[in-house]
Order: C-alpha cells, then structure tokens, then sequence
C-alpha cells in the first residue's frame, strides 16, 4: 500500500493533465469502434453500450475516495479499458442468466452497472458529503435520466410507432383482400406456409430468436383462425442485432402463414441506434468535461457542520 | 461632514436599488415560465402532439429574449430577465411571431410556417450577443453567447435525429413498399383503402381536378400530373408536409403510377405518416423543453450570482 503511495506521489496526481484521459475517453472510443465496426449503427452502439461506463467507473472511485485528485480520472480510464477489454459485461450476462431471465438482452446488464453503483454512492454521499461524491452522483443520475428519457424517446417511441402501423397494416390488407400472400417478396418480406405444427418446427432450427413464433404456432394450431402481428429483435444477443415484424396468420383450414419483415424496421432501428448514441455521447462528454473542470478547482471539499470546507 | 452623510445616503440607495434589482424573488418568473405556458398550451391545443409543439414553440423564444437584453443592457439582472422573459411570454401568445410572419411574405419569403420566424430570432439574437461581446465582455453576454450556441447546437441536432431522420425513414419504407408491389403485381392498387389509404384512378386531368378538391395541400400532386401529361409511364412517391404549423399539420406519403398516357394512379396516405410524424413532434419538443429549462436555469442561476462581472485585461472585474 505504501509502495502504491509513493508510486502515485511520483506521478504528480494534482496534475491537470491527469483530466485528459476522462475527456478524451469518450471520442478516443468512437474513432476506435468506427475503425473497428463494419456499418455505423453498430458502431454508434458500440459507444452508447461500452463507453457510457466511464461515468459508473468514476462512481465506484469516488465511493471509495472522498477527495478527489486528476489522477482519479486515469484510474476510471482503466477500470473502464478493464471492463470492455474483458468482456465483462457477457461474464455478468452469464452469470446473472442463471438466476434471472433477462430476455435475451444484455443491456440490462448496462443499466444495472450504472444504477448500482449510483444508489451505493447515494447512500455513501447521505453518511460523507464531499463535494466529489455530490459532482459524481449527480453526473451519474443526469446520465440515468438522459439516457432514459433518450432511449424512450428515439427507440421505444418509433418502434412502437412502426409496429402499430404494421400491424394496422396487416390488418386492413387481409380485410380488404382476404390473403396476406400477395405481399410476400414486398419490402423484403419473406414467408413459410405450411401446417402450425410443422412451421413450429421448422422455426425451432432457426437461429433467429424463434422462440415466440414456436410457441404462438404450438399454441394456435387446431383452434381455428388467427392473426398476430408484432414486432420482435432478431438476434438481441449480438452486435449486428435487428428488429423484424412477425405476421402469423391461420386460416379457416388450419394453414399458417409467417410472413417475416426484416429489411425495412431493421434500417430504422440502424438509424435510431445512430440517434441515440449521438444525443448519449454528446450529452456523457458534456457531463464529464463539466463535473472534471469542477472537480478540478473544487474537488477538496467536504461538507461539515452545515458548510464547504476545504479539507 | 454633510456632503460625506449625504454621498453615503446616495450610496446607500443605490445599493438598495441594486439589491431590489438583484432579488432572488425576481428568478422566479423566467424559471417558472415554462411551467406556466406548459399550463397554456393545455388548455389552448388538442392532443399531446399539439400540446408538445405548441409549448415547444413558445419555450424557443426565452432564450433569444434573455440573449437580446444582455446584448443592449450589458448587464443582467433578475430583474431584467424576469422584465425580458416576460415580454417575450406575452408577445408571443399574443401572436407576435405569425404577425411578423405575414408582414414579410411576399418580399422576404414565401412560407407559412411561423418556426422560421423563431430560426431568425435564435439567428439575430445570437449575432446580436456575438457583436456586444466584441464591444465589452460582461458576464451577462459570455453566458447567453452560451446558451445561445447551445441552443443552436442542441436544436439542430435534436430536429436532425427526431424529426429529419424517421420522416426519410417513412419515406424509404413506403417508397420500398410502393415500388415492391409495381415490380412484382404491374401497380399498387392493392394497398388502396388498407390503413387510409386514399386512391384515385382515371385519366391524369380528371384525377388532378378531383384530388384537387379531396386533398389539402394538393399542389404537388397536381403539378406532377399536368407537367407528365406527355409520358405515358412512371412511378413517383415522396413524403411531403400538409397544413404546416397547425393543429391539423401533418405528414403525407404520395404515390403516382402511370402505365399508359391516359391512366392515372394517384393513391394518398396521411394516417401513417402522420402518427410518425405525431411521434417525432413529440420526442423533439419534450427534449427541446427539457433543455431549454436546464439551460435558462443554468445560465440566470449563474448570472444572479457573479453579476456586474466583466472582462478586461485578461482579468474578470466587477463593475462599478
């Protein structure tokens, strides 16, 4: 511990320097996912999946250490490099699967770095109240709400907006033709017909997230007509994920349609992901150069007896 | 003896003046602001789309009302932020922005849209702090010189990713759909009636006067028509703006097939595209209010603090 001292004493860590890996984190991170992905939705949502961490990173340090010191960014710096380089986040994934089911998605895993360590800190700030603990926290709970309100506005809305029209869609097109089949091959839209029973199992081989369009088709089959329609992501579990609408339709003969459109909700979550991870990117670097230049001139301060001290 | 009781009294009532000037009271009014024209705009719009872009468009103009007086008084004090914001409150609502609107179409442009009124005042109130500060740098002016930028900065990209953005996405789907069902079936005539869908067929002048008289805004369309009178094929669908800036504003997808000279296929979409567009209105004006808030707050919370503050020799004085 002592020798850890002296290390970090050599390393001047009041130096101003010291703030440039926590500002320089962030487009450092979306030059090098640009580089290192194949298309720009994957590579913004490489940026707004890892790179949100540093902030949570920053969190876990100052529950430990009341005051702060540029260095502190360094060392966030490298738990973060830690975090992404080992993939930490499908560790956790994994491990969290075998008590609770996440629904295939691991940006939950995300979510709860990033809630954890706040309400931890809440709590440390309610027992010690130094002005970094307070700079931090309230960092940490502007990305929450940010990225919450962000996420609800640019990706939940329009796909919930996009599968009600589609479904609305559907609806009506069968109503006025009586089939769906003409708008096979349209927009990309694939179908499988056949028995529900022999679709279901068809569907079991596929690696595309089969499992609610299995167990609907299990579930109908014999009980006469039906039409679902919803909207549903491909592959959640990997960076090239995509959304699709589903369509299954049972007739009076008991035959089943699945029509599978893929192309067209696909490139409109591509551009939402663009979205979201602009407005998170702008607005972590925003929070982080802001709370670092305070810290910076205030960081030594502690909260005692009903005013700032400097320690 | 009498002069220094009555230099002290004056100085005295100066400082009472600044002090009453400089109320924390007065903060109140440019803070709540944007609750209280929440609270107007739902009662004045129907719908929470309406409800969004009406509060939206009024919360644009506080910025540029703060920035204009720091740019002519130097100096900001609640009280002066409080006296701006409130003007700007009430010109607005009392219609200000479509009366400008009206007085310079013809000369200066031709679009009915009040928000470029609002574009020209972010515009002008941001070159108007931007001089002032070459002038003299107060503290009022470097602060509203940032919200001002901000606002731009923050706007354009918030319009660009939740407005621009999903309305070329619709576009693409319906054009993909659209073009799908001609290559595969020869026409679209299958999506007639499906989701409000609204189709007409016939000969291109008889289709260009009845959509004429069924569809607001039908200008486009009608254009299209009579200048492709002589071609006997094409298909043309795009996504264009109905009724801008009003409560029945809204987005339409238009899809045109001619398969011989004499034969028109004109099918309109509005229902659709205008939910996207519903949805678009709505994630920008929360978004747009929610920073609006944070930066007013920000900027006067600053200001009412530092005060007279102003730069001059690479040092920050205080004024007076």
């Amino acid at each position: 511990m002592m020798l850890l001292r002296k290390i970090e004493e050599r390393l001047r860590p009041g130096s101003v320097f010291w703030l440039l890996p926590g500002m320089l984190v962030l487009p450092i991170f979306t030059l090098a996912s640009l580089f290192e992905e194949d298309n720009l939705p994957n590579a913004f949502q490489s940026v707004s999946t890892s790179a949100i961490l540093w902030i949570p990173c920053l969190v876990l340090i100052a529950i430990i250490s009341g005051k702060f010191r540029p260095i502190h960014t360094a060392y966030a710096t490298v738990l973060f490099a830690l975090y992404d380089s080992l993939r930490t986040r499908e560790i956790i994934y994994d491990m969290v699967l075998k008590v609770i089911d996440l629904g295939g998605n691991p940006n939950w895993i995300t979510l709860g770095a990033m809630v954890l360590p706040a309400v931890i800190l809440f709590v440390v700030t309610i027992w010690r109240a130094t002005l970094f603990r307070v700079v931090i926290l309230v960092s940490a709970l502007a990305q929450i709400a940010t990225l919450t309100l962000f996420h609800t506005l640019t990706v939940i809305g329009p796909i919930s907006v996009a599968s009600e029209t589609e479904k609305e869609f559907v609806e009506q097109y069968l109503e006025a033709r009586g089939e769906i089949e003409s708008l096979c091959g349209i927009q990309s839209r694939s179908c499988f017909s056949g028995s529900p029973d022999g679709l279901a199992e068809k569907f079991s081989a596929s690696h595309l997230n089969p499992h609610s369009t299995v167990k609907l088709l299990q579930d109908r089959a014999g009980k006469g007509p039906a039409l679902f329609t919803w909207t549903e992501s491909a592959f959640a579990e990997t960076a090239d994920e995509a959304m699709r609408h589903i369509t299954v339709h049972i007739d009076e003969s008991d035959r089943a349609l699945v029509m599978i459109n893929e192309e067209a909700p696909t490139r409109s979550f591509g551009q939402m992901k663009i979205a979201f991870s602009i407005l998170a990117g702008v607005f972590q670097q925003t929070w982080v150069t802001l709370s670092l230049l305070i810290l910076w001139r205030h960081g030594d301060y502690t909260w005692i007896k009903g005013r700032w001290r400097r320690s | 003896m009498q002069t220094d009781i009555l230099f002290m009294n004056q100085k005295t009532k100066t400082t009472g003046g600044a002090k009453s000037a400089d109320n924390v009271l007065w903060l109140g009014a440019p803070l709540l602001a944007i609750p209280f024209l929440a609270i107007g705009a739902s009662l004045e719009a129907e719908g929470m789309a309406n409800i969004v872009r009406s509060l939206s468009d009024s919360v644009l103009v506080l910025i540029p009302a703060i920035c204009l007086a720091a740019a002519f008084l130097g100096h900001l004090t609640t009280r002066k932020a409080a006296i701006a914001v409130g003007v700007a409150v009430v010109l607005d609502t009392a219609g200000l922005r479509h009366l400008m609107l009206e007085v310079t179409r013809g000369w200066l442009h031709d679009s009915h849209n009040p928000s470029w009124v609002t574009v020209a005042l972010v515009l002008f109130a941001a070159a108007a702090v931007g001089g002032s500060l070459l002038h003299k740098a107060t503290l009022s002016r470097v602060i509203c010189g940032m919200m001002c930028g901000a606002q731009i900065v923050v706007l354009t990209a918030f319009h660009q990713l939740l407005v621009i953005s999903p309305i070329q996405a619709e576009e693409a789907r319906e054009i993909a759909l659209v073009s799908g069902l001609v290559e595969q079936r020869g026409d679209f005539s299958s999506l007639c009636d499906v989701a409000g869908r609204a189709c007409w067929v016939g000969s291109p002048e008889g289709v260009a006067s009845e959509v004429k008289e069924r569809v607001s805004h039908p200008e486009g369309i009608v254009r299209l028509l009579e200048d492709t009178l002589d071609r006997p094929v094409l298909l043309h669908s795009w996504t264009e703006m109905i009724l801008p800036s009003t409560d029945a504003e809204g987005l339409m997808n238009v899809s045109i097939l001619k398969t011989t000279q004499d034969r028109a296929l004109v099918m309109v979409d509005i229902e659709g595209p205008s939910r996207v567009l519903d949805t678009a209105k709505q994630a920008f004006g929360v978004l747009a209010v929610a920073f609006h808030q944070a930066w007013i707050t920000l900027g006067l919370l600053i200001i009412w603090r530092h005060r007279n503050l102003y730069y001059r020799g690479g040092r920050w004085r205080t004024e007076g």
